[in-house]
Parts: C-alpha cells; sequence; structure tokens
C-alpha cells in the first residue's frame, strides 16, 4: 500500500485490497467482450472525413467528389504592387517539409510589403486592432478582395471540424477553430484553426508532419492530392498547397508556424464569383502569420508566453495571462525559475478545491498553471481568465466569482474547506483540513478585472500548511493580482 | 515499428485501456468506444506515437480526454432526455457480480475516479498523478485520500445490499 507513508491515519490493509480488487474485477467485463478488429480501428476514423466531404458536396450541390491537381501559373491577376505578397510569381514549390520556423520573421518589417488592398499601415492597424490568433472576418474580404466580409464564426456552434484534410492532425492542443462564411451563403467556404505545443520544436515537428501528410496524401481527401505552391515573396515558408475541388474549382491549405502555434486554412470554395487565386492566398497566408507573431511577442523572439489551456475556440488572447516567469519569487520557487505546463485540461474552469463559483464549462475562459522550472510535480499557482458572458458586465461577473468564495464552507466526507475574506477586495484565504488530521492546505485567492474591458482574473497560490506563513503569501498574491489587473 | 507492429501494440494492449476508462467513467460502452477512437489516432500518425518513450502512455492520455469529454456531453444529454421525458438508448451493462462495484464508483466524482484509476490500475504515484494533472500534490493526496474512503465505504454498503 504505497500511501500509508504518505496518510497517516486510519486506512488498513484490508481497506486497500477492497478497492484494489473491486477496481481489478471491472477486468472480466472488458475481456468478456472482444477487441474491434484492428481493420476497423485503422479504418473507423475515414467516416467523418468523408461525411465532412458528402457533406461539404451536397452544400455545394456538387455532383461528385472527382478532383485532380491544378496548375496555377498565370492566374495571377495584373494589378499588384510590387511587394504585396499577391504580386508574386508563382511556382510549384518542392520543398514542403523543411522545419524552417517562421517565428524569426517580423511582421513589421518583412519584404512583404503591403497587400494591393490596403496600405501596409492599415494592415497593421488592421491586425492590432484585436488580439486574436486567427484572420478575421475584415482580413478575409481585404486579403480576397470580397464585396462584403464573410461571416467568421465560432466552430463549436456548426458541430466542430472535420480532421484536417488526409487526417493529418498535428496532435497540440487547439485554441480556436473557426468557419468562414460568405456573406449570404448558406454554408461555409473555408474554415481556419490553431493549435498550441509545450514548445517551438513540437510545433515545428507538427509543421513537418502536416507537410509529410499533405506530400503523400492518400484517402481520404481530394483525390488528386494536394499540390505544394510557393511564391517568391513567401520563399522562406511555402506552406502552401492546392487542390481541385470536387467542381473543378481551386481549393487550398495553408499552414503557419510561429514559435509554440501552428494555424491550419482550409478553403474549398471561392466565396466569389472567382476563384480564388494564389496570391490571394499569399495575402491571407501573410494575416496569419502577422496574427501568431503578434501573440507570440511581436516576433521578437521573447519568452515562450504562457501556455493556456481552454475550450478550444473559447481561450481567451494570451496576453491578458501574468507572463509565467514572473510568478517567481524567493518566497514561491525558492528563488528559482517558474514556467506555465501543459496539463490535463477536461472542460471545467474550476481551479480551486472548494467554494469556486465558476463551474461552467461553457463561454470563453483559459487556464494558466505555473510550476517550478524544470521541477515535476511543482504546480504552485493557477492564473484563469474569464470573458464575461453575453449581457453581463465585468462587475456582475466579478460579484459572481466574489460571491462563491464569501462565507463557504463546503464538507465532502472527511474534507472541509473553508474561504475566509481576506483584507482586500477579492481576496480569500481558502483552507482544506481533514478529519484525521493529514495535514491541511490552503489556496489563496485574488479575483481581479484586467485593464482590458471585458474579463476577470483568479489568481490561486497553493501552499502546503507545513510552509504555511499567511501574510508572506498575501504579499505575493497582491503582487500578482497587480500585475493581472494590468492587463 | 511498422504496421505489423502497430496491430500487434493493439491486441496487447487495448484491453488495459479499456479498463482504466471504464473505472474512470463506470461506463464500459464509453470506454470501448473512445479506445477504439484512441487506437485509431494512433494509427494515424504512428510513426510520431511508435516512436514516444511510452507509446501507451498517449494513447492512455487520448482515451481518457475523450471518454471525459464524451461522458460530459453524455450526461448533458442525459438531464436534456429527462427534460424532455425521452428513453436514452440502453448502455452496456457490467455483469451482475460487478454491478455493485460500478455503483460504488458512480457515487465518486469524476475527479476521485480518475485519481483512484490511475494510481490502483496503473500504479501511479500521487507526484506521477499531480504532474499529469496539473495539480497541486496536496489535492491530488486529497482526491485520493477522500475517494478510496468513500469506494471502500459504498463498495461495503452496496456488497451488503448485494448478498
Amino acid at each position: 500500500m504505497r500511501e500509508n507513508d504518505v496518510f497517516d491515519d486510519d486506512w488498513s490493509a484490508e481497506d486497500d485490497d477492497l478497492v484494489r480488487s473491486a477496481l481489478d474485477s471491472l477486468r472480466a467485463d472488458v475481456t468478456a467482450v472482444p477487441l474491434a478488429p484492428v481493420s476497423e480501428v485503422k479504418g473507423g476514423v475515414q467516416a467523418p472525413r468523408r461525411s465532412r466531404w458528402l457533406m461539404t458536396g451536397a452544400g455545394l450541390a456538387a455532383a461528385g467528389l472527382v478532383v485532380a491537381a491544378v496548375g496555377l501559373s498565370g492566374v495571377l491577376r495584373s494589378d499588384r504592387h510590387t511587394g504585396d505578397p499577391a504580386a508574386s510569381s508563382t511556382t510549384q514549390s518542392s520543398t514542403t517539409t523543411s522545419s524552417t520556423s517562421s517565428s524569426s520573421s517580423d511582421a513589421s518589417s518583412s519584404s512583404l510589403s503591403s497587400p494591393a488592398t490596403l496600405t501596409e499601415e492599415q494592415w497593421r492597424d488592421l491586425i492590432a486592432s484585436s488580439a486574436v490568433l486567427l484572420p478575421i472576418g475584415t482580413e478575409w474580404q481585404q486579403a480576397l478582395g470580397l464585396e462584403a466580409a464573410p461571416t467568421v464564426a465560432d466552430a463549436a456552434a456548426s458541430g466542430g471540424l472535420e480532421d484536417p484534410l488526409c487526417l493529418a492532425n498535428p496532435g497540440g492542443m487547439l485554441v480556436d477553430a473557426q468557419t468562414v462564411t460568405a456573406a449570404g451563403a448558406p454554408a461555409p467556404f473555408a474554415s481556419e484553426r490553431v493549435w498550441i505545443f509545450d514548445d517551438e520544436s513540437a510545433a515545428v515537428a507538427a509543421l513537418n508532419t502536416m507537410s509529410t501528410a499533405f506530400g503523400s496524401c492518400a484517402t481520404p481527401g481530394p483525390k488528386g492530392g494536394l499540390t505544394p505552391q510557393s511564391t517568391d515573396a513567401l520563399e522562406e515558408r511555402p506552406f502552401l498547397w492546392s487542390f481541385t475541388t470536387d467542381e473543378g474549382g481551386a481549393g487550398w491549405v495553408v499552414l503557419t508556424q510561429v514559435g509554440r502555434h501552428l494555424s491550419y486554412l482550409e478553403l474549398w470554395e471561392s466565396p466569389g464569383t472567382s476563384e480564388v487565386e494564389l496570391g490571394q492566398i499569399a495575402r491571407l497566408s501573410w494575416v496569419m502569420n502577422a496574427r501568431l507573431l503578434q501573440a507570440d511577442g511581436g516576433g521578437s523572439g521573447s519568452a515562450a508566453g504562457p501556455l493556456v489551456l481552454g475550450p478550444p475556440g473559447k481561450v481567451p488572447p494570451l496576453n491578458l495571462f501574468v507572463e509565467p516567469a514572473d510568478f517567481a519569487s524567493p518566497v514561491l520557487t525558492d528563488g528559482g525559475a517558474s514556467e506555465s505546463a501543459s496539463w490535463e485540461f477536461e472542460g471545467s474552469p474550476v481551479v480551486t478545491q472548494g467554494c469556486d463559483a465558476d463551474t461552467s464549462g461553457s463561454g470563453v475562459f483559459g487556464i494558466m498553471k505555473v510550476k517550478i522550472a524544470g521541477k515535476d510535480a511543482s504546480f504552485f499557482a493557477s492564473q484563469r481568465i474569464r470573458q464575461v458572458a453575453e449581457g453581463e458586465s465585468v462587475q456582475e461577473l466579478q460579484d459572481r466569482l466574489t460571491t462563491g468564495f464569501t462565507g463557504c464552507t463546503v464538507t465532502e466526507g472527511q474534507t472541509t474547506t473553508t474561504a475566509v475574506t481576506g483584507a482586500h477586495p477579492g481576496q480569500f484565504t481558502v483552507t482544506t483540513t481533514f478529519a484525521d488530521g493529514t495535514d491541511p492546505f490552503t489556496e489563496f485567492v485574488a479575483i481581479t478585472p484586467t485593464k482590458t474591458p471585458g474579463y476577470v482574473s483568479t489568481i490561486t497560490l497553493w501552499v502546503s500548511a507545513a510552509e504555511l506563513n499567511h501574510e508572506v503569501y498575501i504579499g505575493e498574491l497582491n503582487r500578482l493580482s497587480a500585475l493581472a489587473a494590468q492587463r | 515499428m511498422t504496421a505489423l507492429d502497430f496491430d500487434s501494440f493493439y491486441r496487447d494492449t487495448a484491453h488495459r485501456v479499456i479498463h482504466l476508462v471504464y473505472a474512470t467513467t463506470g461506463d464500459l460502452t464509453l470506454a470501448q468506444d473512445c479506445t477504439q477512437e484512441a487506437y485509431a489516432r494512433a494509427w494515424q500518425r504512428w510513426s510520431q506515437v511508435s516512436a514516444a518513450d511510452d507509446p501507451l502512455s498517449w494513447v492512455r492520455t487520448v482515451a481518457r480526454r475523450l471518454a471525459i469529454s464524451q461522458w460530459r456531453k453524455d450526461t448533458n444529454r442525459g438531464e436534456a432526455h429527462r427534460r424532455l421525458a425521452l428513453v436514452p438508448e440502453e448502455p452496456a451493462r457490467p455483469a451482475e457480480d460487478r454491478a455493485y462495484v460500478v455503483a460504488a464508483l458512480k457515487t465518486l466524482s469524476p475527479q476521485h475516479r480518475e485519481v483512484l484509476a490511475l494510481h490502483y490500475l496503473l500504479d501511479m504515484s500521487v507526484e506521477q498523478i499531480a504532474d499529469d494533472l496539473g495539480s497541486p500534490v496536496g489535492t491530488i493526496k486529497a482526491r485520493l485520500h477522500h475517494g478510496r474512503k468513500a469506494l471502500a465505504e459504498a463498495l461495503r454498503a452496496k456488497e451488503g445490499g448485494h448478498a
């Protein structure tokens, strides 16, 4: 019984055997049912892809799934400015699996100067106007030269997205997924999504994995496969592919990787009267890159930034979170560095043992958990950013979250959790005790609106009783909540 | 590893993964479905997964995540069924002499079940579970501490009623 050295309680070997044998007994139910044939396992994931194609085909009144590679030379418009990513000559690229990261590229100094539809300054202003990871409707409009901005909508609302083409799933954490629908159209013509990885090397590896998959794409996917494309201006990141749609038109795939982010765009129908051209897709690629650069700290090559988990497509902008390195202090990390790290997100926004009123997995929220750098099992803090719900004010959200802790006492079996209001508004000390004398543990909580309107931060410090000095930890909580309030 | 190795890997390990997910959710059908989906995803990227230090850990994690996500959706769907007075499909049921074990497990929260399954079926330490789930060691200790006591009590109560 390995935990007897941890718990000095009345847990007996007999109890332990009872629990272990009960859990072991479930094995009989498991082995009573034969495994699915391995061929079924290997083939089982093809169904969603087929259904997506059929669904899309039906939505577009498509006659079939016959596709073929398309040659794109000569399709560029003649009115583009020099320096526009859409103005460069087109080639078919044969190098699609380079491990070159685009994270060192800087949108503001890129050789890709202003696309024709907007000046460079206008593009910069447009990208800076919102802290999102993927192109917004206006950017789609300007990049593709559309008369009206398409609707970019959370893909979760439409039941989520199918796997990327060629089942090229990159792993990582999906942080945003959207459909793009032309004004007045009944169905989307494109989708876009972005994943985050533990580190840049993992994102680069995922980029290469997807590139390789596109290069040797078997069914399910376009029958003619994907054809790598490039432009002179995008030579350093030639992650563009074309395919022929079931109507014989041009379909496109774009990958963009910056730092720990990897975004994927898939376009399967023209949103206007003419086919989408390489130059237009190149603009979108440029915007995708600029958006990720902005999220990654402007492409300055700065710290990796926070690793934030939350519901797909509903994670707040990462710049609202306190830098993970700022959690480090002599008190919290014994002078060592701190870092955000991955953990298993299971959909719940709850970050404290009890009394947390934020229990709904719906809405926009993200959680960052912080540990001592390089040390296992050392998580000591978290920050949750919650966006106000529709029709809710920041004050109402703040009140809702603080009310949960105010006067809270929760007893669950032999554990009792009690929250005590702190000296500052929104601060609480939450202590969990055990009836059998097991050491209690304490959580220090600070609920703070962010400077950016519409969000409330909840910072939690986890401390074991053996090392507890309230004043010291409340001081740390004040420091961190002040940083959160500046975001 | 080769394609043949995937076949062996699947046949040798899939029951263990189903067992873990079954203990975590108390739902055998869900465990079977999510395990199959996890192996299907592993097959999609087998060159990567097979090169990992512990391919089984990858599959296990994916299966548990799928199950917890699906379990949450099913809970919501079940609530909708109740509100609309609809009758949901019958899930696979445990054998009679394990029914009380499943019933006892379902008296625990998903978080408690998960920690118990990881600890007792995978022999993971408190520290390993804390690292895996991104929780403080104290939280995992509390869940294990409370969960196993609650399960032992529920087992004894249901065992008495079952006998």
